[in-house]
């Protein structure tokens, strides 16, 4: 079968479309193959984030589509009611374009660029001009790019993917010279992605140790006095590299994220050269740990260098020390990696850099109870790790092990949904089960959805609100979301009088009906006194 | 008193004593189509297309059902009643009811494009018109049917070359056998679920056109399923596709036409295919029949009668319980 190749409108179609990360590098791989070098460099610049400047505002580019359409002001309104979008809007009530042209994006740029320069009815021709040649969803793009409303971003880790394909180059790499300010108008593809220097081979992290959860008794890793314990902190695990006098940060799935937490460039400005640490990034404070939900907010948002107010400050909690003075220390015992660490956090005190303080315990039976007791905010397990193990490659049983609690679980309702704060997201959810008719609220939880979830759970919340309050809105109770949490005590504060521990959603119940959701009754049932 | 008003029970003539597509259970009822918002169960006497009865009879199960073939009138109490073609699916009519010279057409649902399979779509004139409106907005403008349908044979064959199957869902009355139609059939085996098959068998006795298609049941799985495309019923539940990872889905509807819908849908791909008029092809229809009243419902019915009353028409909503693919799409919503 002839692939058909994939031009830069029929690529946003497929991204809009499709719901895999898999299809999506597909895609991408797809349109850097059929694309000349220019094309790829303003779709890598676009898909960063660059920002063409508007050539008309809204409300000039919605007069020009209802006289160019002949539709009255109510009916285009109530056209853009049902879609939701000016730019989708105009594209679908002009009339059919005579010849279609395809959009090519250097020229788009140019055009656009001349646009700016245009006396205003010159600059009307010419939008006449590209309407009429356009099919519905190029007509939406170039909306998009003329209101500069163009949103269509990916993944800088989707990005690196397909480019990687496509050149060969490591994916780290990539995400390295991608990272960063860089102009489409001062760059081209060779200089932006096929540089040989700088390399940046200095910003890479190590590959990651793995931490494999540990399957039945905790006894089988033998005697308990080998062995040290850490919280496992709710946040991202990251690899803090400086080398070069400069700072960048990678997450767990090797993902370059400096350019969303600007400031943790700031918080090792003055740390020496050739370090690499490997903590926890946590959102809020060490006293306020917050959910994980803020920084994946903060990952959807283009940053500016200063920090927004009203937006969440982070932290990182340091256990490792990967390489110092620039030289490899994943063959020292983790004792040894642990000192070096701790020597040099006392030399550079921060309320944003803090220890993760290891401790040693005198039984299995021990850690149990300090397991089952009360444990710190923020923490979701405990981690035990050998004193003599190397990083990286440790012998079997001399790993990292993540020691969860036993988690309880109940199907409950999604009764109220909020916002992560400032985007449209909604990422908390009142949860609620059955007392009789009546549903009772007693957890507010984040969920660990797949991207595809979210965005169903989300429109689900949008058709279905009964009342907003601020963030906050009451949506129909119809969807059904496994609880998960680490136990459950009396609460007299609370309307439900229980209160439970821990509480997240692990997934959603797309098979069960509301009215299968769990009882009071059987959730109270579950409280150890 | 007019020839038709609107009761709690639905469509009423009181000349003849007659509900049409009533939505609670009446003793007689003139029915324009086998979809379930007007086709209800519990009527006392069923009055259709002759390619409807068998649909309604396989859908409603034992009812008393009398058919007539289009343009053929007959009469009740005085008033002339006659069915004609509205395009819409097999078996589906508008019905014209004529008393003392003053005529009415009820539209039912309706498109003006040959779907190749039923019966196209006649203007009829009348003094009153009472029009469905589910896609009456600008923004609701349908491609030629075989764009579409070439897109969808495309797509089929990107995923038979990958090694994924093709799974469609569309309606299984009208949707399903207008694509069947038109599928390229050397690409891969078509395969239908037992419900769509089953409307497919009472379709295909009345249209033999319909090309044969293979009924598939669970654990029976076809060697060459990699390359087959498969029809379900909207809301056909997940573990029905599971044997076939990995496949593709798409979603068939005139909804499709906005960004995002399919997302809403949870298809991998939307096409747009409407057995429903779009915008220009509600005007056109209206402007035909003539009609000096037009009652407007079934949709965005308040748009459709502001922009008629702009260009000087006389033009009332109709308050009236039919909901189409409008329902049918939130009811899947619902169960995702
Ligand atoms: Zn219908
Ligand atoms: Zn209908």
């Amino acid at each position: 079968m002839d692939a058909k190749p994939v031009t830069f409108t029929e690529l946003c179609r497929q991204l809009d479309e499709s719901g895999s990360d898999g299809r999506k590098v597909e895609s991408l791989y797809a349109f850097f193959g059929s694309a000349t070098r220019e094309e790829a460099l303003w779709l890598l610049a676009l898909f960063s984030g660059y920002r063409v400047k508007a050539v008309f505002s809204l409300s000039r580019l919605r007069e020009y589509a209802m006289e160019r359409a002949g539709l009255a002001p109510w009916l285009f309104d109530e056209c853009q009611a049902v879609t939701g979008d000016l730019s989708e809007t105009i594209a679908l009530v002009l009339p059919k374009p005579d010849k279609v042209r395809e959009l090519i994006l250097p020229d788009l740029m140019e055009l656009l660029q001349a646009m700016q320069r245009m006396e205003e009815n010159e600059r009307k021709t010419a939008l006449f001009d590209a309407w009429d040649h356009l099919e519905t969803y190029g007509r939406f793009l170039l909306n998009k790019l003329l209101t500069s409303t163009f949103r269509m971003t990916l993944s800088r880790k989707l990005i690196c993917q397909a480019l990687s394909k496509h050149t060969g180059l490591d994916e780290r790499v990539l995400a390295y010279r991608l990272a960063g300010k860089w102009s489409p108008l001062q760059e081209t593809f060779h200089s932006l992605v096929m540089k040989e220097h700088p390399s940046g081979l200095h910003a890479l992290p190590f590959p990651f140790q793995s931490i494999e959860p540990l399957e039945g008794e905790v006894e089988k890793l033998g005697a308990a006095g080998h062995w040290t314990a850490e919280w496992e902190w709710e946040g991202w695990r990251v690899q803090v590299v400086k080398r070069e006098g400069e700072v960048n940060v990678w997450s767990e799935a090797e993902d370059l994220i400096t350019d969303r937490f600007p400031e943790i460039s700031d918080m090792f400005a003055g740390w020496p050269d050739g370090v690499v640490l490997e903590g926890v990034l946590i959102a809020g404070t060490g006293d306020h740990p917050k959910s994980v939900q803020h920084l994946e907010a903060r990952m959807r948002k283009k940053q500016t260098a200063k920090r927004k107010p009203g937006e969440i400050a982070v932290l990182v909690r340091v256990y490792d020390l990967l390489e110092w003075q620039g030289k490899d220390l994943r063959e020292e015992q983790l004792a040894v990696r642990r000192m070096k660490l701790n020597r040099l956090l006392e030399s550079y005190p921060s309320t944003t850099i803090l220890p993760s303080v290891p401790w040693t315990f005198g039984s299995w039976k021990a850690l149990r109870q300090v397991r089952g007791g009360l444990t710190p905010e923020g923490s979701a397990g405990i981690l035990l790790k050998h004193p003599e193990s190397f990083y990286g490659n440790s012998r079997k049983n001399e790993g990292w092990w993540k020691w969860k609690p036993d988690l309880l679980t109940v199907d409950a309702v999604m009764i109220y949904a909020q916002d992560g704060g400032g985007n449209s997201v909604f990422s908390e959810f009142t949860l609620a089960v059955w007392q009789g008719d009546s549903l009772v609220p007693f957890a507010k939880a984040g969920a660990a959805l797949k991207e595809e979830e979210i965005r169903q759970v989300n429109e689900y919340v949008k058709m279905n609100t009964r009342e907003k309050f601020g963030p906050v809105r009451s949506v129909i109770p119809a969807l059904v979301f496994e609880l998960g949490f680490e136990g459950v005590c009396r609460s007299s504060r609370h309307k439900s009088g229980l209160r439970v521990l821990f509480p997240r959603i692990l997934r959603w119940r797309t098979d069960k009906k509301a009215e299968e959701a769990h009882t009071l009754g059987e959730l109270l049932k579950m409280i150890r006194d | 008193m007019a020839l038709i008003e609107v009761t709690k029970k639905g469509l009423y003539c009181p000349q003849a004593d007659l509900f049409i597509d009533p939505w609670r259970a009446v003793p007689k009822a003139l029915i324009t189509h086998a979809h379930s918002d007007h086709a209800r169960s519990g009527n006392g006497l069923y009055l259709a297309h002759e390619h409807c009865v068998p649909i309604l009879k396989s859908r409603l199960g034992r009812i008393q059902a009398q058919g007539y073939g289009y343009g053929m009138p007959f009469s009740c109490n005085g008033v002339r009643i006659s069915f004609h073609p509205a395009g819409h699916v097999p078996g589906s009519a508008q019905i014209r009811l004529e008393w003392k010279g003053e005529v009415w057409v009820v539209s039912g649902d309706y498109k003006l494009e040959d779907d190749g399979l039923t019966t196209p779509y006649e203007p009829v004139k009348c003094h009153h018109f009472i029009t469905e409106s589910t896609f009456a907005l600008p923004i609701y403008r349908w491609r030629p049917q075989q764009q579409i349908f070439d897109e969808m044979n495309h797509w089929w064959a990107m995923n038979a070359a990958e090694g994924r199957t093709s799974v469609i869902m569309a309606y299984s009355l009208g949707k399903a056998q207008r694509i069947l139609k038109h599928l390229n059939r050397q690409i891969g085996p078509v395969l239908v679920h037992p419900a769509v098959e089953e409307m497919n068998s009472v379709v295909r006795s009345m249209l033999p056109a319909l090309p044969e298609t293979i009924p598939w049941q669970i654990n029976q799985l076809p060697g060459d399923h990699r390359k087959a495309l498969l029809f379900v019923p909207p809301g056909a539940a997940d573990s029905w596709l599971e044997p076939f990872r990995p496949y593709s889905v798409a979603f068939v509807s005139g909804w499709m036409n906005l960004r995002g819908a399919g997302k809403r849908f949870a298809s991998d791909r939307g096409f747009v295919l409407s057995d429903h008029a779009d915008w220009p092809g509600l005007l056109e229809a209206i402007e035909a029949t003539e009609a000096e009243r037009i009652y407007v419902t079934h949709g965005y019915t308040a748009s459709l009668v502001r922009w008629l009353k702009e260009q000087g028409r006389e033009a009332f909503p109709l308050k009236t319980l039919y909901d189409g693919e409008a329902e049918a799409a939130a009811g899947w919503m619902q169960n995702l």
